[in-house]
């Protein structure tokens, strides 16, 4: 709760914090921190508070609900090998860019992409790729904080007992499928407002949640979240993952639903085909797309979250270590904890076979089949508050970075206060939610907004950042800067990995995203009117923001004039 | 589950657990570095909050 001190003094700090970015060039581009004289950022107040914040960002429904699938699907244990392989030749030099490049644009002044894109490249495909770095978060965000409603509202519900299942064991699939369809409205468009049903109110209350934390300000709103929210969630799995590795056999009558083949159904290794040796599945192309697209949603690259992020590090500030570091967390929350909970807790109740049928469905796996299992836990409703509980702040850690990058674009780009900015910002992004939750018939409208920016428009973006760096800012040149009052020296060798190995993986996944999925994704959108009115909704705000950052990047000129280029 | 499976799980946890315990240690080990004047970020950062 807020104290009911007088809010001038935080109105001055705000006034101080909002202001434009300095006019003249030795303003701006000393590379020291703000004076207590002079205008002053936001700023991180611990370096530990900004690694469990990029954590948090990272850490979301996917290391819990996405993962266990994909390695399961894909060649169980031995998916765990291109996994890896890509963290270390992508995720982590990826991680390092955002966390480089953000530092840099942070050194000049500018926290949004728009802004650090142009100390980087003064050129209009910087700008174009700027705004789509503003608009790939805030709509990922519509449709991310209803799915969060969800999980509030279903943490909510296993609290007050509103989860009550049949007696027989037999009716929990079906109950747990219809009582999800019903609370989501997915028979039909404008289910919720029509039944006055609570996923509206839990909405609206995630929605201002999330608002009331980026009010608040980095270190008092994300930072203090994070903070506590990243070892609560923790806590919270290690509770739920004690629980499922000590059920042993819950059904003597069923030996082969153990905890042990729970395991070895996502840890074994297993051919992808029908045929096929053990590790055959290190031949398929797909798994190694499938292991690299993982890693790199996993850790939030692409988003242009982490480099908002890191803009309000200091000059000097460690970038390798802390990148290293948060990415590391976000893995332990997806393997050790995700990797060790979702797929056993459902094959103890469900078996192999039902369990092969939702496999591939994060939402499936999440509302569906390990609720079942909840119910044969001894006090199953407080591990389904736990579970969702946890799933819910692994969501709010997340969505609340979201609306940093945009945020940030508002005040530095047309010196809004921050109180605007945020008001601003409710408005812009209101209508997509609003779209969201009411077109839920099918969940046409979200998956328009997932796939073409949640999915192909992340990669577009990752794949300029790396090009950026690696191109036009110097691979060499970049490490230079990254390795600068870090605590960890990046290998000289990451610059091929940077130039060479990082951009033909990103088009490879790209490349096979448009072979499977392109054809069939657009002729969805062109026949389905809800699908293609989203469509349309998502290109009109991209033309709004694109048109937002030239109008910003004109105020802008005057300084990178002044200056002959930040960056160059 | 088999051996391979276990293994694979095994090393798959133990990777990421050694990672977390470098990094966090390294973390926790660096002192914050001091400014000419004396001041660590955070006690300059929390002049500005004021």
């Amino acid at each position: 709760m807020r104290s009911s001190t007088p809010s001038a003094p935080r109105d001055r700090q705000v006034a101080r914090a909002s202001g434009p970015p300095p006019r003249h060039a030795g303003d701006s581009l000393q590379p020291s921190r703000p004076t207590t004289t002079g205008p002053a950022r936001e700023q991180w107040s611990s370096r530990i508070g900004v690694i469990f914040a990029v954590a948090g960002s990272a850490v979301g429904l996917g290391n819990f609900l996405r993962f266990p699938g994909r390695a399961a699907l894909y060649g169980g244990g031995a998916f765990m090998i291109p996994y890896f392989v890509s963290l270390l030749i992508l995720g982590i030099p990826i991680c390092w860019i955002e966390w480089t490049l953000g530092r840099h644009g942070g050194r000049h002044g500018f926290n949004s992409a728009p802004g650090i894109f142009a100390v980087v490249w003064q050129h209009s495909l910087a700008r174009l790729f700027g705004a789509l770095a503003v608009f790939i978060p805030i709509v990922i965000y519509m449709y991310y904080v209803f799915i969060e409603s969800w999980c509030f509202g279903y943490a909510w519900q296993y609290l007050t007992g509103a989860i009550s299942p049949p007696s027989a064991p037999a009716g929990y699939p079906e109950y747990f499928a219809s009582h999800f369809n019903d609370y989501i409205g997915v028979q039909r468009d404008g289910a919720l407002l029509a039944d006055g049903s609570p996923a509206l109110l839990f909405l609206g209350l995630c929605f201002a949640l999330n608002f009331l934390v980026v009010y608040r300000g980095l270190a008092k709103g994300i930072e203090a979240l994070c903070k506590w929210a990243m070892p609560a969630l923790i806590v919270a799995a290690l509770v739920i993952l004690a629980r499922v590795l000590t059920l042993g056999t819950p059904d003597p009558g069923l030996p082969e639903r153990s905890v042990l083949n729970g395991l070895g159904f996502m840890w074994n290794p297993k051919p992808t085909g029908a045929a096929g040796g053990t590790f055959s599945a290190l031949f398929d192309p797909q798994v190694w797309l499938e292991a690299a697209g993982q890693i790199f949603f996993t850790l939030s690259v692409g988003f242009g979250v982490i480099m908002t992020y890191a803009s309000y590090l200091g000059p000097d500030d460690d970038v390798t270590l802390a990148g290293l570091t948060a990415a590391a967390a976000n893995e332990f929350c997806e393997v050790c904890l995700g990797g060790l909970i979702t797929i056993p807790a459902a094959f103890l109740f469900l078996g192999a076979v039902p369990l092969s049928h939702v496999i591939g469905s994060s939402i499936g796996m999440g509302f569906h089949a390990v609720p079942v299992s909840f119910e044969y836990f001894p006090f199953g409703h407080l591990f389904g508050f736990l579970w969702f509980g946890l799933l819910a702040l692994a969501a709010l850690t997340s969505s609340v970075s979201m609306l940093q990058p945009a945020l940030a674009f508002l005040r530095e780009g047309f010196a809004l206060g921050h109180a605007r900015a945020v008001a601003l910002l409710a408005l812009l992004v209101a209508p997509g939610t609003a779209l969201i939750a009411y077109c839920t018939e099918n969940t046409a409208a979200l998956d328009v907004m997932d796939f073409w920016v949640g999915s192909t428009c992340l990669v577009v973006l990752a794949l300029f950042e790396v090009l950026l760096f690696g191109w036009i800012f110097g691979a060499e040149r970049g490490i230079a800067e990254a390795n600068r009052g870090s605590d960890l020296r990046i290998p000289a060798f990451f610059s091929i990995v940077i130039r060479f190995v990082a951009p033909l993986f990103l088009c490879a996944i790209l490349g096979a995203f448009a072979w499977q999925s392109f054809a069939k994704q657009a002729r969805a959108v062109l026949g389905n009117p809800v699908a293609l009115t989203t469509a349309i909704f998502l290109v009109g705000l991209f033309g709004l923001l694109v048109a937002l950052t030239n109008t910003a990047a004109r105020r802008w000129r005057e300084r990178l004039d002044d200056s002959g280029g930040y960056g160059r | 589950m088999s051996v391979a499976g276990f293994c694979l799980m095994s090393l798959s946890l133990t990777f990421v657990v050694l990672l977390n315990i470098y990094c966090f240690v390294r973390v926790l080990r660096t002192k914050p570095r001091r400014d000419a004047a004396g001041a660590t970020p955070s006690e300059e950062r929390s002049d500005h909050n004021d």
